[in-house]
């Protein structure tokens, strides 16, 4: 079976070969072909044997995390939300696709996490259209200008997120569906009519009701596709941190931040700052701090530098949440920290080689 | 809590042999070509001429001026050719001595009443990472400077077992060479022993240690590359070391078994060094051997494997993580030699790699279930498993460098765009070249060669 896909693979590669237009088309035959098979190369030099994890893996560990999180979605509001999935995906894999052409540049496996963690932040209703045009703003404004995946300074996803957010807030932000639950779900069903208004933090906003701790914890509330259930997502946190794919210090310090200022105050502004299990639990933080602080690309890689910019990042998202227009704070204030990531390092490094300095 | 150090470091899921390791050992060889190498590159004068009788153990090379040791004949014969040879990418002199059919070696006991002259006309001072120090130039270290000694009882290098299968073999002339060591250099020298607890414990250390005063022993781990000279160093003093530290300047005489045990036969009995135990291990030599031979013995006469082309293997001198490629199967044996290690070169391709689980692999972060399936014999080989990617700053190269404040990742990122003044910002300097980043890295990047190639940019600049 290998030797054979090995023999019809080096055929196209052959033919892609004769001819310039063709080899253009080089870097995709290449993706493929490296997507199906590993390849041959064998270390150059000392180390001479190599640790089996790789970027695909990496990657595909990330996807793998979220998956559960695109069946509960199913569940919970039909089989539109797959629907929305691959919609992202054949746009933003296409974006990709078209860049790495045009630019002669290797397929870099970025691209296949964000188109899976993008539409999970959408809520159900979102025509397919404007999943697409958010996605494909995402990944060519979010990483293909800085130069692709390792240059981008924003997280791809959050900016296609945000761009939507920012150029169509009607849909993204009035028209919910109350999941389905017992039972089969909406396993059977496409989607569901019954449109509400109100997701826990818009109600919040609105009456000061605070939604009960338990209906938040196991996603019995309006919200995004994948922000439902807290128990797969608080899974795949840990599974991402025990495979070091996460970096435990970035989703426990903004958590951490946001409980402790939402605690503090709450307790001394009750009527401004909602109560911090609600703040926790409810909207897009734990998916945030999951899977958008923790992107390695995007936050600081200094260790204090993690730490400081995820307690920046929650801070931020309780400032939103509750001082701002917005109800919603987790993706604006991520996608906001962002830009201060490199500076965060900068300012790390200096700190770090003066003391060095000074003490030899 | 107390920091321990070094840092970082990572242990080979490599499944342990244990003591059963077996022997391989020639017969005393017809002919030897002994290289005139020492561990500095120096040039050595000889003693001897073409057509000269030699005993075993007679100095035929000797520099007291330049640093490096005496070397001496490793069996009793005639000064056949003397005659450049290629050895370790370098062209040196080397000796080739034809036997004489006889086995005599020289006492040399009673020689001098001064050990250190023992160790340097045995040929003994030729071990240790830096030699061992005598006045007679043979370590970058003179015996008045030295502070401390520092032995490493553990193998942290993947596939290896020499140190702890001669610790347990040789454990009475381990202690007789201990004994003999504090005692070297004309005053009472601490001596640091890294063991692992279990042998600790085993070997009764920690009942020594009450008697000696001066001899501190350490528990180590297996991991990589903490057996290293500075990160040894690090563990037997507590504490960090900066860039401008090392084993010279802080008067340490780093120390393996072989080395102890070698010392204490040239001293305690008189046996110059003549034979040199290596080991040779790895996947494609499917088990772990000591060997056993006079120095200047052509590998191939040990290893008739070595000289066979196209097996697929690659033998590796010394380190799978740092060492060279053996090109040359005739390759004599000398100090030099710690390990020669075989492995399977694979180039074949295989079908959705990266999606399978993995039980036979290893990796650094546990993405595979090989990292939880303990008792599965990893499949460790040449591929690069993975294309080059960017580095996406996931930081596992600084998490597993074993230098405290060293960040691969940041030195390569500047060094790659020839950046190597801003490079050095990031102290460079640190490195031990110890490659552990390179395993690591899921991008694939070459780090440890970029960041080898950024400290020769920066000699360069500072030495117009
Ligand atoms: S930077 Fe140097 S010391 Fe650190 S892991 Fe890489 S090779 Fe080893
Ligand atoms: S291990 Fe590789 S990808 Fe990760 S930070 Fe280091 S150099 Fe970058």
């Amino acid at each position: 079976m290998t030797l054979f896909i090995q023999r019809i693979l080096e055929k196209i590669g052959h033919l892609l070969e004769s001819g310039p237009l063709l080899a253009r088309a080089k870097p995709l035959f290449d993706a493929i072909d490296s997507f199906l098979l590993s390849r041959e190369t064998v270390t150059p030099a000392a180390p001479h044997i190599r640790d089996a994890m790789e970027l695909k893996r990496f990657m595909i560990l990330v996807v793998a995390a979220a998956m559960p999180l695109a069946l509960f979605s199913i569940y919970q509001y039909g089989w539109r939300a797959v629907a929305i999935i691959l919609v992202s995906y054949l746009c933003g894999v296409g974006a990709e696709a078209v860049f790495v052409v045009a630019r002669r540049e290797e397929f870099t496996e970025g691209a296949f996490v964000s188109c899976m963690l993008y539409p999970l932040t959408l809520p159900p209703t979102i025509p397919l259209w404007m999943a697409g045009l958010g996605i494909i703003v995402g990944i060519v404004f979010g990483k293909e200008v800085f130069g692709g995946t390792g240059k981008n300074i924003f997280n791809p996803a959050l900016v296609g997120r945000v761009f939507i957010a920012v150029a169509f807030p009607v849909e993204m932000t009035t028209r919910w569906l109350m999941p389905a639950s017992g039972g089969l779900g909406r396993f059977t069903a496409y989607t569901s009519d019954t449109v509400t208004g109100a997701t826990p933090l818009i109600v919040y906003k609105g009456t000061r009701a605070v939604t009960p701790v338990a209906d938040l914890f196991f996603g019995n509330i309006p919200g995004s596709l994948g922000e439902g259930c807290k128990i797969l997502i608080l899974a795949a946190g840990l599974f991402l941190i025990l495979t070091r794919i996460v970096n435990w210090r970035l989703p426990v310090s903004m958590l951490g931040a946001v409980w402790v200022a939402s605690y503090f105050g709450s307790a001394l502004w009750p009527e401004r700052i909602a109560p911090p299990m609600f703040q926790l639990l409810s909207g897009g933080l734990l998916f945030g701090a999951v899977f958008m602080v923790t992107d390695p690309v995007t936050c600081p890689v200094t260790r204090p530098g993690k730490y400081i910019y995820g307690v920046l990042c929650g801070l931020l998202t309780v400032l939103i949440r509750n001082f701002s227009g917005y109800v919603e704070g987790v993706m604006f204030a991520i996608l906001f920290m962002n830009i201060f990531a490199p500076l965060i390092d900068e300012t790390v490094f200096l700190l770090t080689f003066r003391e060095k300095r000074a003490s030899q | 809590m107390k920091r321990r150090f070094p840092k970082g470091g990572y242990t080979f899921p490599v499944r342990k042999k244990g003591p059963s390791t077996s022997f391989i050992t020639s017969p005393l060889p017809k002919k030897v070509t002994i290289p005139l190498i020492a561990a500095h590159g120096t040039v050595m004068d000889l003693t001897v001429k073409k057509g000269d009788a030699v005993t075993a153990g007679d100095i035929i090379a000797r520099n007291d001026q330049a640093l490096g040791p005496a070397i001496v004949a490793s069996i009793s014969g005639v000064v056949e050719h003397i005659g450049e040879i290629g050895y370790l990418g370098r062209s040196v002199t080397a000796v080739t001595i034809r036997s004489s059919g006889t086995d005599s070696v020289r006492d040399i006991r009673h020689i001098s009443r001064h050990q250190c002259d023992v160790i340097y006309i045995s040929g003994a001072s030729a071990c240790g990472c830096d030699g061992i120090p005598t006045q007679y130039n043979s370590s970058r270290l003179s015996p008045a400077s030295v502070t401390s000694i520092i032995i490493t009882a553990i193998d942290s290098e993947p596939f290896s077992v020499l140190n702890e299968t001669l610790l347990l073999e040789n454990a009475k002339q381990f202690t007789e060479g201990v004994n003999l060591l504090h005692r070297l250099f004309g005053k009472v020298l601490p001596v640091h022993i890294v063991a692992r607890s279990g042998h600790i414990k085993r070997l009764g250390f920690t009942g020594q240690m009450k008697e000696r005063p001066w001899l501190h022993v350490h528990a180590g781990t297996k991991k990589y590359p903490h057996t290293l000279s500075i990160p040894l160093i690090e563990r037997a003093f507590g504490r960090a070391l900066s860039d401008k530290e090392d084993a010279v300047s802080l008067g340490c005489v780093i120390l393996n078994v072989r080395d102890v045990l070698a010392i204490n036969e040239a001293v305690n009995h008189g046996r110059p060094l003549i034979e040199h135990i290596f080991e040779v291990t790895g996947p494609g030599f499917g088990r772990s051997a000591l060997a056993q031979a006079r120095i200047g013995t052509p590998l191939k006469h040990l290893l008739p494997d070595i000289a066979l082309a196209d097996t697929g293997m690659r033998w590796v001198l010394n380190s799978v993580m740092s060492g060279t490629v053996i090109d040359d199967p005739a390759m004599p044996v000398t100090p030099l030699i710690q390990s020669i290690i075989c492995i399977p070169e694979k180039r074949e391709r295989e079908l959705l790699w990266f999606l399978r689980p993995g039980s036979n692999r290893d990796s650094y972060s546990g993405a595979y279930l090989g990292g939880f399936m303990k008792g599965v014999t990893k499949d460790f080989n040449t591929n690069m498993h993975g294309e080059a990617r960017p580095c996406i700053s996931c930081g596992w190269c600084e998490e597993v460098c074993p230098r405290q404040t060293l960040m691969p990742h940041q030195i390569v990122r500047y060094a790659e765009k020839g950046l190597f003044e801003e490079a050095a910002r990031f102290r460079p300097f640190l490195c031990i070249e110890c490659g552990l980043c390179s395993y690591v890295c899921p991008s694939k990047l070459p780090l440890l060669e970029r960041i080898r190639q950024c400290k020769q940019e920066l000699q360069k600049a500072e030495t117009p």
